[in-house]
């Protein structure tokens, strides 16, 4: 019993690391590309 | 300025390794190498320990970069101040909600309840809802700026009870036990070598780990804040007619 709630809390910890993480991870990409979008739209000063 | 972002971020994939494998060795000793306890501390359960109390230093750093950025923040009035606040008090409410789901679960079978309003626990939770309520405040304000000065108030203010939450267990009596010390690191807890030492590559790792997340937090941040003054910058060129 108690190894399963053991694995129920580290689950538990290592989903919320995880999702923040894979999260963070997703938008990086997003913003990335959408910032060499407009990069390539606006010339240089 | 076109390689500003990725030329700051070369040494993120470095740090990420470094806090993976430490992880990875964290994990391994927390199974392995720690014994277990003894009944009345959960047995097995009492593995949730190299979790929870890293994740709650984790917290406790955060918060304090958060305090010394709100401060910095205010008298400098530099966004990289209210960027590095922010990133932190996010990433702290991370580990800090890993703190109050791993708890209740080692507590429910050892003290026979899920949760007790005793002073470390009640602490910990104004304290989470402080910063989860400083992440919000962020969001009320259209004006950047005033969120920021807004919510470097609350992150110093806010710190004032990160203290409390760790000397609650000294200053109040509370069923929390109150952990190895840096002065006693294993004659309070029983801790023999194994433990210390597992405990100790456990602090090493989520630090790690959380200057890692904190790295990658404020590039995140730091990009955004391009793309926010490249769509102005795009917004307010004069238009070159083209010709048909």
């Amino acid at each position: 019993m108690n190894v399963g709630w053991l694995v129920v809390a580290m689950g538990a910890a290592a989903l919320c690391i995880g999702g923040y993480v894979a999260l963070l991870l997703f938008r990086m990409r997003r913003i990335q590309s959408n910032l060499s979008e407009l990069r390539d739209r606006i010339p240089p000063t | 300025m076109k390689e500003d972002v990725p030329a700051r971020s070369d040494r993120l994939p470095l740090l990420g390794a470094a806090a993976g494998v430490a992880m990875a060795a964290a994990l391994f000793m927390t199974f392995f190498v720690a014994r277990e306890a003894g009944a009345a501390m959960g047995g097995q359960l009492q593995r949730i320990f190299y979790v929870h109390v890293p994740s709650a230093w984790v917290g406790y750093l955060a918060f304090a970069i958060v305090f010394i950025s709100s401060i910095a923040y205010l008298r400098t009035g530099a966004r990289r101040w209210d960027l590095l606040a922010h990133s932190a008090a996010e990433i702290g409410v991370l580990f800090i909600t890993i703190v109050l789901i791993t708890g209740p679960i080692w507590a429910h079978p050892v003290w026979g309840t899920w949760w007790q309003w005793d002073a470390r626990l009640t602490s910990a939770l104004l304290m989470w809802l402080t910063y989860v309520g400083y992440l919000f405040l962020r969001n009320l304000s259209t004006d950047p700026a005033r969120a920021g000065r807004l919510a470097a108030v609350v992150g110093i203010v806010g710190f004032v009870n990160v203290p409390i939450v760790h000397f609650s267990v000294q200053w109040w009596r509370t069923l929390h036990p109150s952990g190895p010390t840096l002065a006693d690191p294993t004659e309070a807890s029983g801790f023999a070598a194994s433990e210390t030492i597992t405990f100790l590559v456990a602090l090493v790792a989520f630090t790690l780990l959380f200057a890692w997340m904190l790295a990658l937090r404020t590039r995140v941040g730091r990009m955004r804040d391009e793309v926010d003054s490249l769509e102005i910058a795009e917004q307010t060129r004069p238009r070159v007619p083209v010709a048909t």
